[in-house]
């Protein structure tokens, strides 16, 4: 994981060089980044699904839940890839590349979603943890070590299962299992930070503790945090698509990648492979995006590996 | 002359070996596990409350009727060797001699019966259990013409005065009317044999995971959702032609396969011998290389109910826009592959009573949108579909759902677990769900009277919880109607009701099919659907 445990003391010394010399942990990172070539393809792949996601109304061929057997007939059903659909059509007759490019804004929404509730969880209560120490910090360690030690998937179903099949209740099922990472993240830092000088002055002044918190703790957290996030969105966009391949997340009509590889599965053996290896693809080029990108985030922000 | 003679010789020999050859080839060999799918965990394995289809597929091994049905649908002696029929109303069973229930079930271990003879006492004390009120089995009411039905589950009679055992080997059952199906309702998987001993000893909860009967197989093991094993009753009193002791197989293996994409993949990695097969494999199987491929029309009908006592289904206007709204030809040709026949109404083709000129709902998404305006309905409309998980009727479902769509209804899709969807639905919790029926007894009264009489509201068959007095009275009078034509007519009336009433969205018949090994013999696909399936003939060849 990226937890950087020690990273914090030199952190806070990299910010204090870094003003001086007019240049940010930031600007420090992006330059490093920049050099990642893998780090710029996921990032790459990233911005290109935020397009498709965002103009997919523009983009897509065709509606992607319009179903142009009824008009057109078998010649629209299960059609292969073509010059009119390029991933060809499934059962339906719906064209495939319009719903996997709607699919993308089931996906990436999920994962921005899923992350903000694992956020707002995760540094809250990591933070709290980290800070207090004591009682405080033994009950949230111990749900954070229940969390860990609960299947997964497991755990979203059983959410799930309580009521009916929602988007936005998918967003908080996941939102709900997947904080504990940041939450052990932000706790390792808060643990660290709060022994240095600063936040002894800040105490030594009389700032409450949630201004010290907030003020002077977490901004030195960020930067774990952010590779946390970037690496978890991958793992989420897994997540849903799992969910939704066993029947809950999204519902049909709505074109979600994980729906589509389920129907399409029913007909790979029979050789219909483009219903679920385009969506399949798509999943796999999200998820590495992610992960690269996260890999070499972890390398900018982490300024023990400086060079 | 020589040469003649040595080709006459020749021909002769080839001929004897041709025919002995036959002859090897169609005797049939012993041994063997039949391996085979369930689509579902069988919500009840005793008869007495099966009323699904998984459910009987197991129960047909392990217990047996007075009347059989054949593949073709003809009724032949099973535990009774003849019956007379005197006058209607009452019938006269002779029961086979040499009929013993289960000496051993479940790993060897004695059965409480000990394995005695079935006698006339036992179809008595079992036609008393099945109707008792106590039991409360929801198929007791197919017999509900015996004399004394009524009075017995009124708690005003002690036993059912209408069944006697003249003697060890003689059933008596008296009807109170004459009712035209009767012995046809008799061979449906309720009005099975059991072993009182056995009843008593687990209960009528528990005796449902430890059932015994008299059938060719014996019940051995059921892991929940996993998978259900019989082993072969070595007593079983029925022989092939040539005498030898059936049945031919050792024991069967249902495993429980919900998935039909592992179905198929399991029976073409030779894990299973019989398959559904979904249409993505349709065109492999027809090919017929991949085993023997069998189809035929199933008497049965594929629905979505609408509970009418729910919103907003208690508008017929609703019911029949849902019903001008889906495009059922277009369906079945795109979607189903042609592999079912549009319906018009309740009754499927073949079935006494089927009305060749009865007025279904066309397709017509205008009058649908109309109507849906009537109702007050005009800016849309959202409900939710529940369906048991299959991919099947997931498939239909989101074929229709964008049909609906067309008009203004949102259509959501909610798929559930098959015991827990049949359990919500016959309690009248679901508004909007899918069913199928297929024919347990061929006459339209099955259809008919038990899906829809007001008095079969609830887990009887009337999901749909419709009530409707006129259709009521017509479906009461067919019962007692003897002339054929006379009750025909009856039914189509009745029919006709159900189709202006629309408690149901009427989507199409069942076209039935199997896919089985090229080594099993002695199998045939019933016309009442191969779940009706009996493994007493089949055996491997291998």
């Amino acid at each position: 994981m990226g937890e950087t445990l020690l990273g914090s003391a030199p952190a806070k010394q990299q910010i204090r060089a870094g003003e001086r010399k007019g240049r940010s942990l930031w600007a420090d990172g992006w330059r490093r980044l920049k050099k990642n070539r893998l780090a710029m393809l996921g990032l790459f792949i990233i911005l290109l699904m935020t397009v498709l996601a965002i103009f997919a109304p523009l983009i897509a061929p065709y509606d992607p839940i319009e179903q142009l057997i009824w008009t057109e007939g078998k010649a629209a059903k299960l059609a292969p890839p073509s010059a009119k659909h390029w991933f060809g059509t499934d059962l339906y007759g719906r064209d495939i590349l319009s719903r996997t490019i709607y699919g993308t804004r089931i996906s990436l929404t999920i994962a921005v979603a899923a992350s903000i509730v694992s956020l707002v969880i995760g540094v809250t209560l990591g933070a709290v943890a980290g800070y207090y120490g004591g009682r405080v910090d033994d009950s949230i360690s111990w749900l954070i070590n229940v969390i860990y030690a609960f299947p997964f998937l497991l755990f979203v179903l059983s959410i799930v299962a309580f009521r009916p099949a929602s988007l936005s209740l998918v967003y908080v099922a996941i939102g709900f299992v997947s904080w504990p990472s940041i939450a052990r993240v932000v706790r390792g830092q808060v643990l660290a930070i709060k022994e240095t000088e600063f936040v002894e002055a800040a105490q030594a002044v009389g700032a409450r503790d949630f201004k010290i918190i907030f003020r002077h703790i977490l901004p030195n957290v960020i930067a774990p945090v952010i590779v946390q996030i970037t690496l978890g969105m991958g793992s989420v966009i897994m997540i849903e698509a799992s969910l939704t391949f066993l029947g809950f997340g999204t519902q049909p009509p709505t074109p979600s990648w994980g729906y589509m590889i389920n129907q399409g599965r029913e007909y790979l053996l029979s050789g219909q492979w483009w219903w679920s290896v385009f969506p399949g693809a798509a999943i796999s080029l999200t998820v590495l995006g992610f992960n690269l990108l996260g890999d070499g985030l972890r390398d900018a922000l982490d300024p023990r590996l400086n060079k | 002359m020589l040469r003649k003679h040595i080709v006459a010789m020749l021909v002769v020999v080839l001929a004897l070996g041709l025919v002995g050859g036959i002859a090897a080839a169609e005797q049939p060999k012993y041994g063997g596990i039949w391996k085979d799918a369930l689509g579902s965990n069988p919500p009840h394995i005793d008869p007495v409350f099966a009323t699904d289809t998984t459910s009987a597929e197991v129960g047909y091994q392990i217990f047996e009727t007075l009347v059989g049905l054949d593949a073709d649908g003809e009724m032949f002696p099973l535990l009774a060797e003849s019956w007379e029929d005197q006058g209607g109303r009452k019938f006269i069973f002779n029961l086979r001699k040499g009929v013993h229930f289960h000496a051993t079930t479940e790993g060897g271990q004695p059965t409480a019966n000990g394995g005695r003879e079935v006698t006339a006492h036992d179809w008595v004390w079992t036609f008393n259990y099945i109707c008792s009120p106590e039991t409360n089995s929801p198929r007791a009411y197919f017999v509900d013409m015996i004399k004394g039905y009524e009075e017995y589950q009124a708690g005003k009679a002690d036993s059912l005065a209408g069944v006697k055992a003249l003697d060890d080997y003689t059933l008596e059952i008296d009807t109170a009317y004459f009712f035209a199906p009767f012995i046809q309702v008799l061979t449906y998987n309720t009005f099975v044999v059991l072993p009182r001993e056995d009843v008593e000893k687990w209960g009528t909860a528990d005796f449902n995971f430890h059932p015994v009967g008299t059938g060719p197989f014996k019940f051995e093991e059921w892991l929940q959702d996993e998978k259900v094993v019989l082993s072969r009753n070595e007593n079983y009193w029925m022989k092939d032609e040539s005498g030898n002791q059936l049945p031919y197989l050792d024991g069967i293996e249902f495993r429980i396969i919900v998935d039909y994409t592992i179905e198929y993949t399991e029976y073409k990695l030779d894990n299973i011998y019989q398959t559904y097969v979904d249409n993505p494999y349709y065109e492999e199987a027809k090919s017929g290389t991949v085993g023997q491929f069998f189809e035929r029309p199933q008497m049965g009908t594929y629905y979505y109910g609408f509970n009418v006592e729910k919103e907003p289904f208690t508008d017929k206007r609703v019911r029949q826009a849902f019903n001008y709204a889906i495009n059922r030809e277009a369906l079945i040709d795109l979607v189903l592959d042609g592999r079912a026949s549009s319906a018009k109404g309740v009754l499927p083709p073949g079935m006494f009573g089927y009305n060749d000129d009865l007025e279904g709902y066309e397709y017509n998404p205008a009058k649908a949108k109309a109507l849906l305006k009537e109702a007050g309905y005009g800016s849309g409309l959202e409900v939710t579909l529940q369906y048991n998980t299959s991919a099947g009727h997931k498939r239909i479902a989101e074929a229709l759902q964008a049909q609906f769509a067309q008009i203004g209804i949102k259509v959501n899709l909610h798929n559930i677990d098959w015991g827990v969807h049949l359990d919500t639905t016959e309690r009248g919790e679901v508004a909007f769900f899918r069913m199928g029926w297929v024919v347990d007894y061929p006459d339209p009264d099955n259809f008919l009277y038990v899906l829809l009489h007001s008095a079969n509201i609830g887990p009887q068959g009337n999901y749909s919880r419709f009530n409707n007095a006129r259709f009521d009275a017509l479906t009461e009078a067919a019962r007692f109607e003897g002339d054929p034509e006379k009750r025909r007519n009856l039914y189509q009336l009745a029919e006709k009701i159900v189709v202006e009433e629309a408690p149901w969205l009427f989507v199409y018949h069942y076209v039935d099919h199997t896919l089985i090994k090229d080594f099993v013999k002695g199998y045939e696909l019933p016309s009442f659907g191969q779940y009706t399936n009996k493994f007493t003939k089949v055996w491997l060849d291998q």
